[in-house]
């Protein structure tokens, strides 16, 4: 394997609607991470209101408590190598 | 739908929904996320073959992994808070899904004064979940666990009620 670094991504028309093209995915994939999560806590808020207007605020722990970690750390882990890939190029194939 | 444990409404029973509802999106995503992977290695491959092709194949793969990836985590949120609340006057079933609909059947059971348990098949009968069916078919609640168990729960709460 071997590092030759494309540091060309915007040498041609191609190659510079390619690399938006990248860009702009990774970075809307990230948004909508936050957005989800965001739209997830709210959601989850509502419903512990609602089992204690039951008087058992005990009822249910925390939702999501592992799903949203793995949830962000893998939009991380993935943003992180595709844009490596892409940027870097390391002929890994 | 507020709650109102001041008249004499306390919650009996949680529970969520079978975890058979999750087979079909794990196995569409292992499906989706192979394709783009290959997508990828096609992209690696033919990279010095043809330019225009490597970097369709590209933008096709990560295109399909980043919904495959969005609709798979947004699909397991969104079961993770589907619950089935009883209480002593009325069952509820939440059902959420993120960004897009929110949906909260309510079964008094003032109106309600019949609850079957079903299981059809032998999926159903050896995963031990099925359907509570109210009045004859008036209302359903499916993906029940231990659904035998839950109707007894809810005759209960009909009789003392």
């Amino acid at each position: 394997m071997s590092y030759t670094g494309n540091m060309a991504l915007f040498s041609t028309v191609g190659q510079a609607t390619t690399s938006a093209l990248v860009f702009a995915v990774t970075a809307a994939s990230l948004a909508l991470a936050v957005v989800n999560v965001l739209v997830f806590r709210t959601q989850a808020r509502k419903y512990r209101e609602l089992l204690r207007g039951f008087g058992d605020e005990n009822a249910e722990g925390r939702p999501g408590r592992i799903l949203i970690p793995l949830y962000v750390a893998s939009t991380l882990v993935a943003a992180f190598v595709t844009v490596w890939l892409y940027v870097a190029d390391p002929h890994v194939l | 739908m507020n709650a109102s444990p001041d008249h004499g409404e306390r919650l009996v029973f949680i529970t969520d929904e079978h975890w058979i509802k999750f087979v079909v999106p794990v196995t569409v995503e292992i499906l989706l996320f192979g394709t783009s992977m290959l997508l990828f290695a096609f992209a690696g491959l033919s990279a010095h073959h043809s330019a225009w092709l490597s970097r369709m194949s590209l933008v096709t793969a990560a295109l399909v992994f980043w919904i495959s990836h969005h609709w798979f985590f947004m699909h397991l949120l969104s079961e993770s808070l589907d619950r089935i609340i009883i209480t002593n006057r009325r069952l509820l079933r939440l059902r959420y899904r993120l960004l897009f609909d929110e949906d909260i059947l309510e079964i008094s059971f003032e109106k309600m004064k019949t609850v079957d348990a079903v299981k059809e098949g032998l999926l159903q009968n050896i995963l031990r979940y099925g359907t509570l069916v109210f009045e004859s078919k008036l209302a359903a609640v499916k993906l029940v666990k231990h659904p035998n168990r839950v109707a007894r729960i809810i005759q209960e709460s009909m009789a003392a009620e």
